[in-house]
């Protein structure tokens, strides 16, 4: 079942996915038996082999293109360059097995010695294309048994209902905002630029959530229980909440499997720079070979840093009004980066968002793109806060039968214009696709 | 507490149903109904069932060609777009899938960009096929759309792309070949008047009228021969367009007014090519009991089609057009021999053999601005490629 819908986007790489299972699989039991033997080297080595076969696949589908270019800049060489697809989900499935076989390597869960379990576990599709990136530990025992039920099953279908409302209704809607925007040149007027640029943060917000809670949904309908993935980043006050609300998953992953194996924070400050960097680095360029996501993670690696060891305890006795603001600008320029197909168009946008393209503040498209937008914008702010839902389940947990009523005219509701607008869909780009 | 959570797994489960119920009869619908081939409301081709076969599976072809499928048959599309029409209204929106709901009714298409390479290429080409042909008569003349046109029907502020500037381009580079004919200023001096349809990207009758006098002299015209008498009927005034089927506001109706010049012992054959069929008139009447009613002139577009008339001056007129001439050529029937009207889109025979075989002394390009800006097929009819 999970294969078939692999095969949806490209039918090809469903033949990596099955190496993939049965290398991991064949590669995680022998790694248990070389521990149950106490070889110690020869455990080492297998491990250390899988490591190398899994990041090689990721890297060379991934960021071989990019090498090639990188490369062929700097030492004038031409070696070819061949487009080769990017495999669906390529980045989550990969990290996914290494959670596993790291765990296995680590002692801390037991192998699967059913091949049939572990290829479920790599290619379950609820959440094969766009996360989370569910870690083997958390999903063991539902591997072994779940419970299906029909609460769970409709508990599912309401979650999938809010993700696909999110994406279909908010996401793509601010999305076409943002590429009109986007498409013109950046002397346009200054607020032009920043209304693109806050399309784009509710953009990338909906979707991306929208497709995790989608994921979560159909796991619920399978019986399965995933993490939460977001948690109101955009209500956070300072880039590290921000970055404990947001794509909790590989946080997570990077937490668990790099940052702690390097000493975490319990080494001296320079080393902690050092770990810090690291992860903020690969976090970057894990999601995407682009100079622009390097950049981006990098930048999230400084703000982490300057919080930690310089304003972290200042700004937290600001008002939180403040606190709330800084954050806001520091993601808002952080997507702005994140975006930018390339430098120079990042330098651009970031000169007209400051004004010094030498441009005027607001001009007549300004004043079409708001009047068209402004309630759409105004809704995606309330939705990126908890407020709508606490609100609506206050509403409908209360006694009598209308509230209850309420509550199913609103889900149906929200169900149709999602249709609504999916049977329209002239415009359904895919922004985690590329990840 | 205990409550809340049993309230809400009650709202959940009857939430289940409705998507049970709504997904079983969409897909019940969609196996069970015949496929139609053709949207006359959107006025294209619509996808079909996808083939399955190993070829197809393994490409991928077969999931993509299943995606549009579901889009394009989906149970009451027209219904779903009218809903979607409702929210974006809700939300102040003033476009719906890329069409401006304008002011008075007024549905209007955006302003295309041009297509490159294919824009440069046909503007080079039709210099060069100019250069090839010095002894003919050659006009040409881009049509603006409504909306660069009909300005006040437009929303406040709306960002267009400036189309004056497209036809300057393209004037400064035509004019030096062959006679160029401008009609912003025409056109605009009229915008008030009924020269575009409301719900469709056409001009009218009485749109073309104003082009056509405009032209006069550039064709070569006497204006002593000149008949400015017509018959003018209106065929139908409940048509509504491509523009309404895009947007999903199907609230403005348009009448379509025919002109036919009052000519004494005029009489003409229209030939079209490609259906073999002869008839002796430009209308197709039975356009009208059909949802595009503007195929009323010349049945809609087709690669050839040759008129002869029985006003034998010895002028043969050659047309290379888009669909904004079939309202146009009801102005130019009396003053030529005879008229071969070529749509480039469709039509690939070679054209220089039409030429000489048909003793053509006239030429004419006439294209509406968004139809030129994406037409990739002209170059290659003008070149014989």
């Amino acid at each position: 079942m999970s294969l078939i819908f692999y095969a949806w986007g490209e039918p090809v790489y469903i033949l990596l996915m099955i190496f993939s299972i049965v290398f991991n699989y064949l590669s995680a039991r022998s790694i248990a038996y070389y521990k149950e033997e106490n070889k110690k080297k020869l455990k080492i080595i297998a491990f250390i082999f899988n490591i190398i076969i899994n990041l090689g696949l990721l890297c060379f589908f991934k960021y071989y293109g990019f090498a090639v270019e990188n490369i062929n800049g700097l030492f004038h060489t031409s070696l070819p360059i061949r487009n080769i697809a990017l495999p669906i989900g390529i980045s989550f499935y990969t990290f996914q097995t290494l959670s596993y076989v790291i765990d296995v390597y680590k002692g801390n869960i037991p192998v699967q010695k059913n091949i049939i379990s572990f290829g479920a576990y790599i290619s379950m599709f609820p959440q094969l294309i766009a996360g989370p990136i569910v870690r083997y530990v958390d999903i063991e025992t539902q591997l072994n048994n779940r419970e299906i039920s029909l609460d769970k099953i409709s508990e599912g279908v309401v979650w999938f209902i809010i993700g696909m409302a999110k994406k279909v209704l908010l996401a793509n809607n601010v999305g076409m905002l943002f590429d009109t925007i986007f498409a013109t040149s950046p002397d346009r007027a200054v607020l032009s630029t920043w209304i693109g640029i806050i399309a784009y943060t509710f953009q990338i917000y909906f979707d991306f959530s929208g497709y995790s809670d989608m994921a979560i949904g159909l796991g619920k309908m399978l019986g399965f229980e995933f993490v939460q993935n977001f948690d109101y980043p955009y209500i956070s006050r300072s880039a590290t909440e921000f970055w404990r609300r947001w794509h909790i998953s590989l946080g997570t992953w990077f937490r668990e499997y790099v940052y702690i194996p390097l000493g975490g924070n319990r080494v001296g400050p320079l080393k902690h720079i050092r770990n810090i960097m690291i992860v903020w680095l690969l976090t970057g360029f894990w999601h995407g070979a682009a100079w622009c996501f390097i950049l981006w993670g990098l930048y999230y690696g400084i703000l982490l840093l300057l919080e930690k060891y310089i304003w972290g305890k200042g700004l937290a006795k600001l008002p939180k009004f403040i606190q709330h603001l800084y954050t806001i600008i520091l993601f808002i320029i952080g997507w702005l980066i994140f975006t930018s197909t390339d430098l120079s168009s990042l330098g651009g946008n970031f000169l007209s968002m400051f004004g010094f393209t030498g441009n005027a503040f607001i001009d007549a498209s300004t004043l079409f793109y708001l009047r068209n937008n402004i309630i759409l914008l105004v809704i995606c702010g309330i939705c990126s806060t908890p407020v709508v839902t606490k609100l609506f389940t206050k509403i409908v947990s209360k006694e009598g039968i209308g509230f209850q009523i309420i509550g199913v005219v609103v889900y149906a509701a929200i169900f149709i214009l999602s249709i609504a607008y999916l049977v329209n869909a002239t415009y359904n780009p895919f922004l985690y696709f590329r990840f | 507490m205990k409550e809340r959570i049993a309230s809400q797994k009650r709202i959940f489960k009857y939430v289940l149903l409705i998507f049970a119920i709504v997904i079983i009869i969409a897909d019940a619908c969609l196996l069970i109904m015949h496929s139609k081939s053709f949207s006359e409301s959107e006025n294209r081709m619509l996808a079909q069932a996808p083939k399955l076969t190993v070829d197809n599976l393994m490409s991928g072809k077969f999931m993509t060609q299943a995606d549009s499928f579901v889009a394009d048959q989906f149970p009451l599309r027209d219904d779903w777009i009218q809903i979607k029409l409702g929210a974006d209204r809700l939300l102040g929106r003033q476009t719906s899938n890329g069409v401006y709901l304008g002011k008075n009714g007024y549905l209007i298409e955006d302003a295309a960009t041009p297509l490159e390479p294919s824009y440069s290429k046909n503007i080079a080409a039709i210099s060069l096929f100019a250069n090839s042909y010095p002894d003919l008569n050659i006009v040409m003349t881009v049509v603006p759309n409504a909306v660069s046109i009909c300005d006040q029907l437009m929303p406040a502020n709306a960002p267009i792309r400036d189309q004056k500037e497209d036809l300057a381009y393209i004037q400064k580079l035509s004019s030096i070949s062959l006679n160029y004919v401008d009609l912003t200023d025409t056109l605009k001096a009229h915008k008030e008047e009924y020269i575009y349809y409301k719900s469709d990207h056409h001009w009218t009758s009485l749109g073309s009228k104003y082009a056509f006098e405009a032209m006069i002299p550039d064709l070569d015209i006497d204006p002593s021969e000149l008949i400015s008498d017509y018959d003018i009927i209106t065929v139908a005034d409940d048509f509504t367009g491509t523009m309404a089927s895009n947007s999903g506001d199907f609230s403005a109706k348009d009448s379509i007014d025919i002109y036919m010049p009052k000519v004494e012992d005029f009489q003409y054959v229209v030939e079209y090519v490609d259906q073999q069929k002869k008839s002796a008139t430009i209308y197709n009447s039975s356009a009208l009991e059909q949802k595009n009613k503007y195929e009323v002139f010349l049945g809609g577009n087709h690669p050839q089609i040759n008129i002869k008339t029985t006003n034998l001056n010895g002028r043969n007129l050659l047309i290379f057009k888009d669909s904004y001439a079939n309202t146009f050529l009801q102005f130019l029937l009396p003053y030529y021999q005879s008229i071969t009207i070529i749509d480039p889109r469709y039509y690939s025979d070679d054209c220089g053999k039409l030429i000489t075989e048909g003793e053509i002394t006239d030429v004419l390009f006439l294209y509406n601005m968004n139809t030129y800006a994406k037409d990739n097929s002209l170059a290659a009819v003008l070149l014989d490629e």
